[in-house]
């Protein structure tokens, strides 16, 4: 029962959090996954071009 | 070439952020689907820019006989195969919540399908040959034969029947109304950004293939 109230009274409340990600049905947070799964594939893409690089001055 | 790879991330970013973000049309059915236009339809556009440029240096290997440009030839054609079968399983995610299953009868769909499997073939051909000069000039002769059979397969075949996909079926000179402004800020960028990938990737293939021939 207290623990009922206590919400209620969380949820009547308006709270200041970090909102900018929620907003817009929080889909932000979609493009800041997408954007480090594409950051993640150019710095992969571009480490093994370097390893190439380095593979060709050896032979 | 210097440019490729931050104009690439630039614009793939971009497309990333403003995909997601930027306001587009409401339309019944396709609702926010519509965002996978940005993604969809590159992969499309990538895999016909480096089937182009691979048939070209399949043309030009025929013409002067460099074993570089059946390498590069090879190269285009593999990397933009790849981008081909994204755009299939792409399409066929969307196709699934906004035409009700994963595969229709849809010519451009069953056309896009077979082109691939032409390309498929290209490389089982190109596997079966062991020397290296008669195996660079079948392959080209074919490469060149199945680029030009993927453009009325993919491009004209579609527009003679009735096709779900837009632009179809009828005048192409209509597409004008097909999409609107606000799809067209992120969809160009989009495009060229993924063939710009499609680039980079390639230009790191083909530095590994140099290696292996060596």
């Amino acid at each position: 029962m207290m623990f009922n109230f206590f919400t209620l009274f969380i949820l009547l409340q308006d709270v200041a959090m970090a909102d900018a990600m929620r907003s817009n049905g929080k889909i932000f947070v979609v493009v800041v996954i997408s954007l480090i799964i594409l950051f993640s594939l150019f710095l992969y893409l571009y480490r093994i071009e370097k390893k190439i690089e380095s593979i060709k001055k050896n032979k | 070439m210097r440019f490729i790879k931050p104009l690439c991330i630039l614009l793939l970013t971009y497309t990333f952020t403003a995909g997601y973000l930027f306001e587009v049309p409401a339309l019944p059915i396709l609702n926010e689907t519509i965002r996978a236009l940005y993604l969809h339809v590159p992969m499309w556009f990538t895999m016909i820019f480096l089937l182009l440029l691979s048939s070209f240096h399949s043309y030009r290997y025929v013409s002067n006989g460099d074993i570089l440009h059946d390498m590069k030839s090879y190269n285009f054609a593999h990397i933009g195969v790849y981008f081909g079968i994204l755009g299939l399983l792409t399409g066929m995610v969307w196709a699934r919540y906004t035409w009700g299953t994963f595969w229709t009868n849809d010519p451009k769909l069953n056309g896009s399908a077979i082109g691939l499997l032409i390309y498929f073939g290209y490389f089982i051909l190109r596997s079966s040959i062991d020397d290296e000069s008669k195996r660079g000039k079948i392959s080209s002769v074919y490469n060149v034969f199945s680029f030009s059979m993927l453009i009325p397969l993919i491009f004209i075949l579609p527009r003679l029947t009735d096709s779900l996909h837009p632009g179809n079926g009828g005048n192409p000179g209509f597409n004008v109304y097909d999409m609107n402004s606000q799809l067209r800020l992120v969809f160009y960028p989009a495009v060229v950004g993924f063939i710009l990938l499609g680039l980079w990737i390639s230009e790191i293939r083909l530095k590994m293939l140099k290696l292996n021939q060596k």
